[in-house]
């Protein structure tokens, strides 16, 4: 595979997660520290089934996805009711333990030399049509009456609650299919580098997703997506150690946040470019005709 | 291995949990939003004492007194870079969180940077690392002992300056209404900034003990949640609540560690927050803050 279609891939992947931390940061307010461990979830399961069971990719993965929002329900369960620095605290702490555990169940996951031999399924057509897929749930997901409700609990929770809002019910709704969603990322990326170990899922990721989200603009689907595409191609064209990187990004998310709190996008979407521009070109359109009339 | 010494061991690194989490309950309580921020401040100041023990060959004591300084001068310095302005523009918790957190992963990775991410561990300071009790029933090692001592101290020191002083008194203020204390005539920036400057220093003397205890590394810095689970587990932002926590927490890692091994008491210690958490939300000792319209 070309390093041009593996780059291509890792971005879609990257993007599918970033569009879990939009539903969570951007949707409901949901401060989750821990993501990067439901995409370990979604990597280990793909790749044990197609280990194990040698089941082609098309049926792995949707395993893989309802493993995660398996996981995510139980983590739901005290989440949903706990303020977010709490919230934060378990998401962290899971993924620690997720991490912890991955390596301690060597007869199962191989410990930390990880998982080998995991057939490469993944192509870039393929990566195409479900980001898409993705792309197209998250968007619906946010115009719907849930995506609503979830806008509303995370600017007051108490005047949601009192609109006839169930707080925990659209909370828990978004921290599942967060779950889902990154766990398809974690899958895609085992059939991506047929290979899984647990370090590679750290706090780390998650932090770098969280930065990536807040650049762009938490409330901007596109924004964060845009962000998280630049991002992901700059360090590959900079050659940038690893560190290094995140020092950059981490300076980068300060400077947006004390002076640009909104991020850089705020809360336009790519539709309102288009819809502004329609309107131009129709506006000048209109012009032109008043003209030649007089 | 005898439970007794386990005991001892357990309560002499609950005593540096203590500290970690007495650090950002500080925070907590002033600002309201847990300082993901202090990791960085533990691990920088670690380093810091680390290089002026190795390089200039200060004793413990030394290294000690110098490492807090420079840890509540860095602390500050990340009070004033990420948060004063938010501060100022009454900014979203949201932002807050993310600041607190990219500073803590950029001040982690400027180590990694710097020192590369290879292990350094500190010069033995002790010319007999164990005391022998009991014509060697025991043997407790001195930096535990010395552990206890100097958290005890600090804990004192801290509980003199939040109950009996003025700083204290405005802190307490601050914690429970800033609008209000801010009428009162208390200079909120100036007190805001001096808990930060104590939750630095109590997090590069913490630093400095988990350098001790385990080895120097960038990572090292993850340690702060084992402060903030302590400080879930006694009730965030109560500072009674801390020190439960905190030597709850030491005494059931060791436990575990000895009867599990390190692997699974990680997530044993994950299930046991979750399960408090389900059920006793507030902590031990039973404040909770609680949102208001």
């Amino acid at each position: 595979m070309s390093f041009y279609s593996s780059l291509f891939i890792s971005i879609c992947i990257t993007s599918i997660g970033i569009m879990s931390m939009y539903l969570l940061l951007g949707l409901s307010g949901i401060f989750s520290m821990g993501q990067a461990a439901f995409m370990s979830i979604g990597a280990y399961a793909a790749g044990l089934m197609a280990i194990k069971t040698g089941l082609p990719m098309i049926i792995n993965i949707p395993i893989a996805i309802a493993v995660g929002m398996l996981v995510a329900g139980f983590i739901a369960i005290p989440v949903i009711k706990l303020r977010r620095d709490y919230v934060a605290l378990v998401t962290v702490s899971f993924g620690e333990a997720i991490v912890a555990l991955l390596n301690k169940l060597t007869n199962l996951t191989g410990g930390s030399l990880g998982l080998n031999g995991i057939p490469r399924s993944m192509n870039m057509p393929l990566a195409i049509v479900i980001v898409a897929v993705c792309l197209y749930m998250v968007l619906n997901f946010k115009k719907s009456k849930y995506g609503r409700q979830c806008l509303a609990v995370k600017s007051d929770e108490i005047s949601a609650a009192a609109m006839g809002i169930n707080v925990r019910n659209s909370k828990m709704l978004v921290f599942v299919l967060a779950g889902g969603f990154t766990a398809l990322a974690g899958a895609m990326w085992a059939y991506l580098t047929t290979y899984v170990e647990p370090n590679s899922f750290g706090q780390k990721l998650s932090v770098e997703w969280i930065i990536m989200t807040f650049i762009g603009g938490s409330n901007s689907l596109s924004g964060s997506i845009m962000s998280a595409v630049i991002l992901k191609i700059l360090p590959e064209i900079l050659r940038f150690a690893d560190s290094m990187r995140i020092i950059i990004y981490s300076v980068i998310v300060l400077i947006i946040i004390n002076f640009r709190p909104q991020g850089l996008l705020g809360e336009r979407e790519l539709s309102d470019l288009f819809r502004w521009l329609k309107k131009k070109v129709m506006g000048s359109h209109q012009k032109e005709q008043k003209g030649g009339n007089s | 291995m005898n439970i007794i010494q386990l005991i001892i061991n357990g309560i002499s690194l609950g005593s540096v949990y203590v500290l970690i989490s007495l650090g950002f309950t500080l925070i907590f309580s002033v600002l309201k939003f847990s300082n993901f921020s202090h990791g960085g401040v533990m691990v920088v100041s670690a380093y810091f004492g680390y290089i002026i023990a190795r390089q200039f060959g200060f004793g413990l004591i030394p290294t000690l007194i110098l490492t807090a300084i420079f840890g509540g001068i860095l602390s500050s310095l990340v009070e004033v870079i990420g948060f004063e302005r938010l501060r100022r523009n009454n900014g979203d918790i949201m932002l807050y969180f993310v600041a607190s957190s990219t500073l803590g992963t950029m001040l982690q990775n400027i180590m990694a940077v710097t020192f590369s991410s290879t292990y350094y561990s500190y010069p033995t300071f002790f010319k007999k690392p164990y005391f022998e009790l009991f014509g060697g029933t025991f043997t407790i090692p001195v930096s535990d002992t010395i552990m206890l001592g100097v958290s005890t101290t600090l804990i004192i020191i801290l509980m003199y300056i939040i109950y009996k002083t003025r700083l204290g008194v405005s802190i307490r203020a601050l914690s429970m209404d800033s609008q209000t204390a801010k009428l009162m005539g208390i200079n909120v920036s100036v007190v805001v900034f001096m808990c930060f400057f104590i939750s630095g220093v109590l997090g590069a003397i913490s630093g400095v003990f988990l350098g001790i205890n385990y080895v120097l590394y960038p990572q090292l810095g993850q340690m702060v949640f084992k402060g903030f689970t302590a400080s879930i587990i006694g009730g965030l932002g109560n500072i009674s609540g801390a020190l439960f926590g905190g030597l709850l927490l030491g005494l059931s890692e060791v436990l575990l560690i000895y009867f599990v091994g390190s692997g699974y008491s990680t997530a044993i210690i994950f299930i046991l927050t979750i399960v408090f958490l389900i059920f006793r939300p507030q902590g031990i000792t039973g404040k909770i803050v609680s949102e208001k319209v």
